[in-house]
């Protein structure tokens, strides 16, 4: 099984002082605040194949966001190495691209353009899109008028519609009804047999243990461990409960 | 860390022109969104794109022509200030929404990658639109006020170039440094309107005293307007002594404005 994601001992440590410097003024008084380093990520390595979907689960703070902006080229690790093996496509809080004035099908068009889909392929791709969205009579309404499922509906929708070889998900699917979740977790599925390798980061176990084959516990910034997904998941409950 | 970074793959290439011209269609779609969002819901629509230019119009031949005396040679004022009124107008518009672009879009900034280069210029393509509005005014007001067509018109596209490439390379620089230093934005105006009286649009290059001349050469605004104005109004091509070094300076700017705004990007999405 070819890996078409892999993730060798990436690490990255914020600096709290950088984010303090939002005027001159910060930078003339040599950025007053505290400059302490956090340790986002500590040498994280993991590779994800073909088909193959691997959980990412773990406390607030341990690094799973960190990792999927890494992975997703957001931000720049200060070590290690990130190989992706075709499109990557990310479900990370989706909707972020949806202006409120413009139509659904005019979001679709926007949002799909920023996940690096062309408008050609969008356009051929609308009807799909909102059928999936369970959306179809409500495409020439502006996403104002929208409720916070269908917003997230319409995200997703455009984003699994990028046919990705790589798809980041991030606590997108506790969103929106159990019917659309239904033929959400049908997408990724048909997506893993069509050989798409998922990373896939949640707080919501069952949801991890339904998905995945595989889990990575992540722990201030390192891995405490891998392997079966009900092993690990197993692991961190026992550890968030009790320990 | 040497090997600090990413394999390059069909997601992961470096970004920069090559990297924006692959995602054009991302371009486009930002283009339109501002478009559709300026004109959304505002009843005089388009026209808004026309009310900058002829009230200022108005105003400047009032009070520079009328009052100070400004002169403006054989062509009639009002005509000689919106001929240059229309590219500033272009310049302004793009440059003051444009800069505050990567700040307001810190939401999709912080989350999903695509070329960052596109929202600024995204701002630079909408207001084309306005520029075409504008110049087909000018055209309108040209021929009304008795100067006839003429094939210097041609020079325009070139001026156009020069007046673009302008814009994006202000556009890029600025917004990138705004995501680090937040007074740009409350500096922006100010710049603006010193750049406003430092470019000849209310007077003319001819005023401007001799010794100053090579100052306001290295101004690619100056070779804009002056070009302009000599094309249209004289029916003359632009003089090469003002429009080249303004246009070389143009294309300068933009490799540099770039180069620091991918330097600058790394950091975006930590900072923004």
């Amino acid at each position: 099984m070819p890996a078409l994601l892999r993730i060798r001992d990436l690490a990255k440590t914020y600096r709290r002082g950088v984010a303090a410097y939002g005027t001159l003024r910060d930078l003339i008084a040599g950025g007053t605040g505290e400059r302490r380093a956090v340790r986002a990520l500590d040498g994280v390595s993991l590779s994800v194949g073909s088909g193959e979907t691997l959980a990412v689960i773990g406390e607030n703070g341990a690094g799973k966001t960190t990792l999927l902006k890494v992975v997703a080229r957001i931000t720049p690790p200060d070590r290690g190495r990130v190989e992706v093996g075709g499109r990557l496509s990310a479900l990370i809080e989706v909707g972020a691209g949806f202006h409120p004035e413009l139509t659904g099908r005019e979001n679709v068009m926007l949002h799909g353009s920023i996940l690096g889909l062309s408008r050609r392929a969008l356009r051929a791709a609308m009807d799909e899109i909102a059928a999936f969205a369970g959306l179809t009579d409500a495409m020439d309404t502006p996403v104002k008028r929208f409720s916070t499922g269908m917003y997230a509906r319409l995200g997703f929708a455009v984003a699994v519609h990028a046919d990705p070889r790589v798809l980041l998900v991030d606590e997108v699917l506790s969103v929106g009804d159990e019917a659309f979740r239904v033929r959400c977790y049908e997408r990724i599925d048909a997506l893993m047999g069509g050989g798409t390798a998922i990373l896939f980061v949640s707080h919501d176990l069952a949801a991890v243990e339904r998905v995945a084959a595989r889990a990575v516990w992540l722990h201030e910034g390192g891995v405490r461990r891998e392997g079966k997904a009900g092993e690990v998941v197993a692991a961190y409950r026992t550890f968030a409960t009790g320990a | 860390m040497q090997d600090a970074g990413y394999v390059i793959t069909e997601h992961t290439r470096p970004g920069g022109p090559a990297s924006l011209w692959r995602h054009r269609g991302l371009l486009a779609s930002l283009a339109l969104k501002e478009i559709q969002v300026r004109y959304r819901q505002a009843i005089l629509g388009i026209a808004w794109a026309l009310l900058q230019p002829v009230a200022l119009m108005l105003v400047t031949t009032l009070v520079f022509h009328r009052m100070l005396a400004v002169s403006s040679g054989d062509v009639p004022y009002p005509l000689f200030v919106f001929a240059a009124l229309v590219p500033w107008t272009y310049f302004h518009t793009s440059v003051t929404g444009a800069v505050p672009s990567l700040v307001t879009n810190a939401d999709l900034v912080r989350r999903i990658w695509f070329p960052r280069e596109a929202l600024p210029l995204g701002h630079v393509a909408a207001v084309l639109l306005d520029l075409a509005v504008g110049l087909l005014l000018l055209g309108v007001l040209a021929v009304a006020y008795g100067v006839p067509p003429s094939p210097a018109w041609l020079w325009l596209p070139p001026l156009l170039v020069v007046l673009v490439v302008t814009t994006a390379a202000v556009a890029l620089l600025f917004s990138a440094v705004n995501v680090y230093f937040r007074d740009v934005k409350h500096a922006l105006p100010l710049l603006l309107q010193v750049v406003f009286f430092a470019t000849p649009i209310v007077y003319p290059l001819s005023a401007v005293p001799d010794a100053w001349r090579p100052a306001f050469a290295f101004n690619p605004l100056t070779a804009v307007v002056e070009g302009v104005r000599r094309a249209t109004l004289e029916g003359r091509a632009p003089e090469v002594a003002v429009t080249a070094p303004g246009s070389a300076v143009a294309l300068l700017l933009l490799a540099v404005s770039w180069l620091v705004f991918r330097r600058a990007e790394r950091r975006f999405a930590d900072v923004v």
